[in-house]
């Protein structure tokens, strides 16, 4: 897999629900996703929705982990672990 | 009320939260089971989400705070619901007394691996803190949970679920779609086994009528009303009429109240008995109608409310027809004591028929009620649906102290056979025949006593004659 090069900048926010198994692989694959594209600004905020659920319900995010990304042009919603980096990274053009 | 519900058997009762829905405290002996689950199944359109939001309001309203979640209503759709049933959310939720939260998945999300529903529970944790509920509804879990795609994981969600909820000490109602025979044949029958009670709606079409209907399947711990219930949703929301109640609570037979008719106070040992049912028959154009309106225009003028049902004709056809035996009841109108409400039987189900009968008794307060006639109630449906209408209906009145008096039209020559053929003899007390006889090319008039309960009476048939004063018992035959 090449690296894709990118000029953009996106934000990115996951919920998460404490230390449970899908939090944890959702927050490794967030980074392993991010590692592989390059050129771009992130702004990564992290949520757990069991310490502040009000952004989550606001949000309307009912199942964690859920992963939002803001871009310029774009919004996405992810849900689940992330384990499928290939095709996420398809979300980042 | 609730001295009587002890003698019911229920000694050991279990602490109940009282729903607070019109009719459905009462079925359930006094309400859901308290800090526990309630399962309201049943098919879409039954009433499900109704029952949920207004057992979350009737809370609000006594300062108990509520939660409704649901994974399948539209936020706005439930807003609605409430504005139609006058039910004013948006002041409770500002009182932190009420809380929506609408938990649909959005659709153009993606999929990606594995997750679990605890940001629902935080949620929903975090709301129940905050108002301090102990109410809670959940709309149509398994929406949610089939997202998972896992039975296992499923039922291990709904434990946690439920885990969560009993022991924060709620009162949660849920609810599920299907009838309990597929739920609990299917791989959520272990919610069976979670709830302490579950109440099964459904809507069915008989008759061309459509009713809705409740039944409670179970209730662990404690007793309840097994039998099938009509209810209806109002502008005022669910309203349920059991149609028998566990224990009679009629009123005693009361002091005497004039018919109206002087002759035919002396027949019946005093007149009419207080709390009693009277029901006059007889073919068409005996004088039935006479009779009860010279009873209303006589309590009108004593200050006594009436309430006319009129299942025959119009105010205007009646009035002019009273005209000829001098009975004037634009008059007793005008005296505010008499309420006249026609209506056509077919136009409504009995459950409507009923309500507003009930509605009706509610605001006006009547002493007595008149239902004109009786027979034309078959129209509502059938025999059964006119029965049942009557049955509760005058059950009613005799719980509350409304004395009643109702015709029928018979069609055979002996009317007897009418009075058990429709099968209220058992709530009716007192029983006046009417016929014309054909003799010497000339009708004459009769009027007999069949039963009356508790009273010496006439046992003769005795003629009378409609006049332009009113009617008049002339003599034994």
């Amino acid at each position: 897999m090449t690296e894709i090069q990118k000029n953009n900048s996106y934000k990115v926010r996951l919920f998460i629900a404490g230390k449970s198994a899908n939090s944890k692989l959702a927050q490794k694959n967030l980074d392993l996703l991010l590692t592989k594209i390059s050129d771009c600004d992130f702004e990564i905020e992290i949520i757990d929705v069991l310490k502040d659920p009000s952004i989550a319900v606001q949000e309307g995010i009912f199942i964690t982990p859920a992963l939002q990304i803001f871009s310029a042009n774009d919004n996405s919603l992810i849900f689940g672990n992330l384990k499928d980096i290939d095709k996420l990274l398809n979300l980042f053009p | 009320m609730a001295e009587n519900r002890v003698d019911n058997c229920d000694k050991m009762q279990i602490d109940k939260e009282e729903t607070g829905i019109i009719g459905l405290d009462e079925v359930l002996n006094g309400g859901f089971p308290r800090s526990s689950l309630t399962l309201v199944c049943g098919g879409p359109g039954t009433g499900k989400t109704i029952i949920g939001l207004e057992f979350i309001i009737r809370g609000a309203e006594k300062n108990e705070p509520g939660i409704l979640l649901t994974f399948e209503e539209r936020e706005e759709d439930l807003r609605n619901y409430a504005c139609k049933l006058n039910w004013d959310i948006e002041k409770y939720e500002q009182e932190n007394l009420v809380s929506l939260i609408c938990a649909r998945i959005d659709p153009e999300a993606i999929l990606s691996g594995d997750f679990d529903l605890k940001a629902i529970f935080a949620i929903l944790e975090h709301k129940v803190k905050s108002l301090g509920a102990n109410r809670v509804v959940i709309d149509a879990p398994d929406v949610f949970l089939r997202l998972l795609d896992n039975i296992a994981r499923e039922r291990a969600e709904l434990h946690i679920l439920h885990d969560k909820l009993r022991d924060a000490g709620l009162t949660t109602l849920m609810t599920v779609k299907g009838d309990t025979d597929n739920i609990f044949s299917s791989h959520y029958e272990f919610l069976e086994y979670m709830a302490d009670c579950v109440i099964q709606l459904d809507q069915r079409v008989y008759e061309q009528v459509s009713t809705r209907r409740l039944r409670v399947v179970k209730y662990r711990g404690s007793s309840c009303s097994r039998n099938e219930y009509p209810f209806s949703i109002t502008d005022r929301g669910v309203w349920i009429i059991p149609v028998t109640r566990a224990n009679l609570q009629h009123h005693a037979f009361g002091e005497s109240i004039s018919t109206g008719i002087s002759d035919l106070d002396e027949l019946l040992d005093g007149g009419y008995r207080r709390n009693s049912c009277t029901l006059i028959s007889g073919s068409s154009g005996t004088g039935k109608t006479t009779f009860v309106c010279s009873f209303a225009v006589s309590a009108a003028a004593k200050g006594e409310k009436i309430l006319y049902l009129d299942f025959e004709e119009s105010w205007e056809s009646l009035t002019s027809c009273m005209v000829s035996p001098g009975i004037d009841l634009k008059k007793a109108k005008k005296t505010g004591n008499l309420y006249f409400q026609s209506s056509m039987p077919e136009s409504q189900g009995i459950e409507e028929h009923l309500i507003r009968a009930f509605r009706k008794i509610e605001e006006f307060k009547p002493k007595y009620l008149i239902v004109d006639a009786i027979s034309a109630c078959r129209r509502m449906g059938s025999s059964h649906a006119a029965f049942d209408y009557l049955l509760r209906l005058i059950n009613h009145c005799k719980t509350i102290g409304i004395t009643s008096l109702l015709t029928n039209l018979t069609d055979t020559k002996d009317a007897r056979d009418e009075i058990t053929g429709i099968d209220l003899s058992s709530v009716i007390d007192t029983v006046i025949l009417l016929r014309n006889l054909e003799s010497e090319g000339r009708f004459t008039r009769e009027i007999g006593i069949l039963k009356s309960r508790g009273r010496k009476h006439s046992e003769s048939i005795h003629q009378f004659k409609i006049t332009d004063a009113g009617i008049q018992i002339i003599g034994e035959e």
